[in-house]
């Protein structure tokens, strides 16, 4: 198992968010989790991220616990959040912000490969590479954040709505090359996205949560799409 | 007469541009607002004067060892004031009040150690010596501080476009929270900068303490004058501190302003304060936290 989460409660200073949740990632594998607004899924990645420091459960990244690692280890050990609203460092160019992304890539070789595979994933990185990542559309700040993401080469990439303020047609053509990333790229992804349809089609197993616990598990995302379980409980 | 005030507005506001560098370096990507740095300028001046007059040591050294103390004393302050108020979750009023308190502690301390009696840490002969241009008298000494603050500026520059802990350190003043989830250390990151802006508090002082020479209370004018450049001139980058800080010394130069002492940093703190509160996100034109 490349990730496994168990028991965790994790929340906000007293606000408790998180209650008992437990899921696994395997390697290679595309896992989708979904459910409503204020369900907890970003905070779900950020507890794996180290973002936020679980009260209770653990976080077993190949197996190891990281639940108590500073973020910038746990990207270090492999693991890379592109938050969710991409969040591009606005101030620094396309180029720079990639560096970053990179940051932990001592050879420079191994940049260089690195940096033209993001190239190709998105061409238009590269034709913008040195203009001010804060005059991206936002699309290509997606774009962005997640080539970012890649630079580092990780084993697990988290990805938190992605889709977001993407044309339709952009989105499902993002979603093939996040398909196309695991398979290449040899990462494995956990993706929390709004747009149930376009991700569901894509991901080989899938989670819904709800208030802070998982409540169905599916090892066919698709068959979600014909399910009440889903509707469930996005209703009441 | 009029150049003559205006040359040496240019290199008094030179040295307000460090400091406002200073200022807006470490404000800018730790969010903090380092009015102790006050208390770096202050040892980076003294222990330079005691170890170049009172101990005898080469000029180099002196300076050196100034400039490590101010670097190790920025660090400390970090380490012991901002970081544990940090951890938890202090405002950025409560950390700028403790930089504030932190200050008159160390001024005390250094009062206790050196008194309040002005230093001048003498110059070769040759450097005080001035050249006649047309009306306008420049001392060496003021030509060797005008190149050191554009080289610091330079390097300065530099480091920040081109290596990767400047990039570093501009990912983090931009989103130190996304910083982190890239593998950098912030924490590194937040020492670094602590070092750098303090050894450049210093270097305003160790080059005013050859110049005119300083007292305990140098440091305040120099630190309050730079941060009201960098909040002012800030949007506009480096250029616009630098313009600011020029502006203010030619001003001041020009005795323009006559205020009797005590109403001088009434008003220097009150124009910080309406500064903030105008444009608290205006340094250099990236977000406040
Ligand atoms: N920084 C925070 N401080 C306090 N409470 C928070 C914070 N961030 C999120 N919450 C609360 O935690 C709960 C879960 O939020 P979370 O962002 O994890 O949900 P989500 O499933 O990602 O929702 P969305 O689909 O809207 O992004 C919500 O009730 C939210 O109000
Ligand atoms: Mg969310």
């Amino acid at each position: 198992m490349l990730l496994e989460l168990k028991e965790i409660e994790a929340g906000y200073g007293k606000k408790s968010v998180l209650f008992g949740l437990s899921m696994n990632v395997k390697e290679g594998q595309m896992m989708a989790l979904v459910g409503p607004n204020g369900a907890g899924k970003t905070t779900t990645l950020r507890v794996i991220a180290g973002q936020i420091h679980p009260n209770r459960g653990s976080v077993l990244f190949r197996g190891k616990d990281i639940s108590q690692m500073m973020p910038h280890l746990v990207a270090q050990n492999g693991v890379s959040l592109v938050p969710q609203g991409s969040r591009v460092f606005t101030s620094l160019t396309v180029y720079e912000n990639l560096e970053m992304g990179g940051f932990q890539i001592k050879d420079s070789n191994e940049f260089r490969e690195s940096l033209e595979g993001i190239y190709r994933l998105f061409p238009v990185l590269e034709e913008r590479k040195s203009q001010w990542a804060g005059t991206l559309s936002g699309g290509e700040q997606q774009m962005l954040a997640i080539g970012r993401g890649l630079m580092s080469r990780p084993k697990l990439l988290l990805l938190d709505e992605p889709s977001t303020g993407l044309a339709p047609k952009v989105l499902h053509e993002l979603m093939k090359t996040i398909v196309a990333v695991k398979e290449k790229m040899n990462t494995s992804i956990l993706i929390v996205e709004q747009n149930v349809n376009e991700v569901l089609k894509v991901a080989d197993e899938a989670y819904v949560m709800k208030l802070g616990r998982i409540v169905c598990y599916e090892q066919c995302a698709e068959t979600l799409l014909y399910d009440d379980k889903l509707r469930k409980a996005y209703l009441s | 007469m009029v150049l003559q005030i205006i040359v040496n507005g240019i290199v008094a506001g030179a040295l307000y541009v460090l400091s406002g560098l200073s200022f807006g370096l470490i404000y800018t990507s730790t969010g903090v607002f380092h009015f102790a740095n006050v208390a770096a300028y202050t040892i980076g001046g003294f222990v330079f004067f005691q170890m170049s007059v009172v101990w005898g040591l080469p000029f180099p050294l002196a300076l050196a060892i100034g400039l490590a103390a101010a670097s190790v004393l920025g660090i400390l302050i970090e380490w012991i004031c901002y970081k544990p108020l940090r951890e938890q979750q202090a405002s950025s009023l409560q950390i700028f009040l403790t930089s504030i308190g932190v200050t008159f502690v160390l001024q005390n301390i250094y009062l206790l150690i050196w008194r309040s009696d002005p230093r001048v840490v003498p110059v070769f002969e040759s450097l005080l010596d001035g050249r006649q241009i047309g009306p306008v008298r420049v001392t060496h000494l003021q030509f060797v501080i005008i190149g050191v603050v554009a080289a610091l500026w330079g390097i300065l520059h530099l480091f920040m476009t081109r290596t990767r802990t400047g990039k570093a350190i501009r990912a983090f003043a931009a989103d130190p929270d996304v910083a982190a989830l890239m593998g950098i250390d912030t924490r590194r990151l937040r020492i670094i900068v602590f070092a750098i802006g303090s050894a450049l508090i210093a270097a305003v002082a160790q080059l005013q303490i050859m110049d005119l020479g300083i007292d305990m209370t140098s440091g305040f004018d120099v630190v309050i004058i730079g941060t009201i450049a960098a909040l002012l001139g800030g949007r506009w980058g480096i250029t616009g501190i630098a313009l600011v800080s020029l502006l203010i010394g030619i001003i001041e130069n020009a005795g323009m302003i006559m205020l009797a002492v005590q109403w001088k940093y009434i008003i220097l703190f009150g124009l910080v304060i309406i500064l903030l509160y105008l444009r608290p996100k205006a340094i250099f034109g990236t977000k406040d936290r």
